[in-house]
């Protein structure tokens, strides 16, 4: 049997998922189910600890972070896209960031002990 | 065996960016929900930490394990579509409409805990109306369950796709976008988790 082959074929292949055999990526994204699992059960643990505000703070959103780092990456594809993805996600990160910029006032003057 | 030649698909054409149309344009999607969150998230930062009139309600009545529970379905669900992807990479129809079916069957779920949950807080007090806490509370897990509902719906599609045999390894691109979806559903509820339930 032969195979005609599309002159656009290379585009069309990545446009189908061209992010490394999936038969290897099948064992990624199980590990990454488990770091996924476990952390969500550390995010719950480490609220039944006696810690302080601030520390559970810091700790559920580190936690809050490397899942939502691991589902982008590898889940999403991330780590295998190209500059146009990563502009669009680094658009809508540095708007983000800017919201959080307009919005340290307010939580600043709360901490620092003024309200308006 | 007679040789079937290519067809060219909408998906085949070249761009000029090189990423397919499908693709860019999920993710430029993606982004300004991004901003249709943040802005939520944002808010709710600043009144909880700025707003005297802000009151937690306890962990218990805000049910913390049915709602970890509900969190590891939905990361279940993410993990079988991304299988569901890496099946139909590998032309293996049949896993890819079980993984498909999965992952469906858990976003319904987690509406269903959500249809659960909601009676259950109203029964305690907690309404959209009554305080900062309840407006947030139903406005984001609102907002995140029409998402999920609408992410079960394109699954279904992806799925009625595959049933009817349209999808291949070489067809496959929609699988991947409604994933890429899918997966941000998830990755919001994740942010969403701690933030109403836990902090």
């Amino acid at each position: 049997m032969t195979t005609l082959r599309s002159p656009q074929e290379p585009q069309a292949a990545a446009a189908a998922g061209g992010h490394g055999d999936p038969k290897k990526m099948v064992r990624t994204y199980l590990a990454i189910f488990g770091a996924l699992a476990v952390l969500t059960f550390l995010t719950v643990w480490v609220n039944t600890l006696d810690v302080s505000r601030p520390v559970a703070i810091a700790i559920a959103g580190s936690i809050a972070i490397v899942k939502v780092a691991l589902i982008a990456m590898f889940f999403m594809h991330l780590k295998s896209e190209g500059r146009w993805i990563f502009g669009v996600v680094a658009l809508c990160l540095i708007a983000v960031l800017i919201l959080a910029v307009l919005i340290s006032p307010d939580i600043g003057g709360v901490f620092g002990g003024f309200r308006h | 065996m007679t040789s079937v030649p290519w067809i060219l698909d909408p998906s085949d054409e070249p761009t000029s960016t090189g990423v397919p149309h499908g693709k860019l344009g999920m993710w430029v999607f993606l982004a300004s929900e991004v901003m249709l969150f943040g802005s939520l998230i944002s808010s709710y930062i600043v009144l909880r930490i700025g707003s005297p009139l802000f009151i937690m309600p306890s962990h218990a009545d805000l049910s913390v394990p049915v709602a970890a529970a509900n969190t590891f379905v939905l990361i279940v669900s993410s993990v079988t579509m991304v299988l569901a992807l890496a099946a139909i990479q590998q032309d293996n129809r049949k896993a890819m409409i079980g993984y498909l079916t999965a992952t469906i069957l858990c976003g319904i779920f987690f509406l269903c805990v959500k249809g659960y949950e909601y009676p259950h807080k109203w029964h305690l007090g907690i309404t959209i109306s009554s305080g900062l806490f309840g407006s947030f509370y139903y406005t984001m897990t609102g907002l995140h369950g029409l998402h999920v509902l609408g992410g079960i719906f394109f699954n279904s599609y992806i799925l009625y796709q595959g049933v009817r045999g349209r999808l291949s390894a070489r067809r496959c691109e929609r699988v991947e976008y409604a994933g890429i979806y899918w997966h941000f559903v998830d990755l919001v509820w994740v942010v969403l988790f701690p933030l109403l339930y836990l902090l």
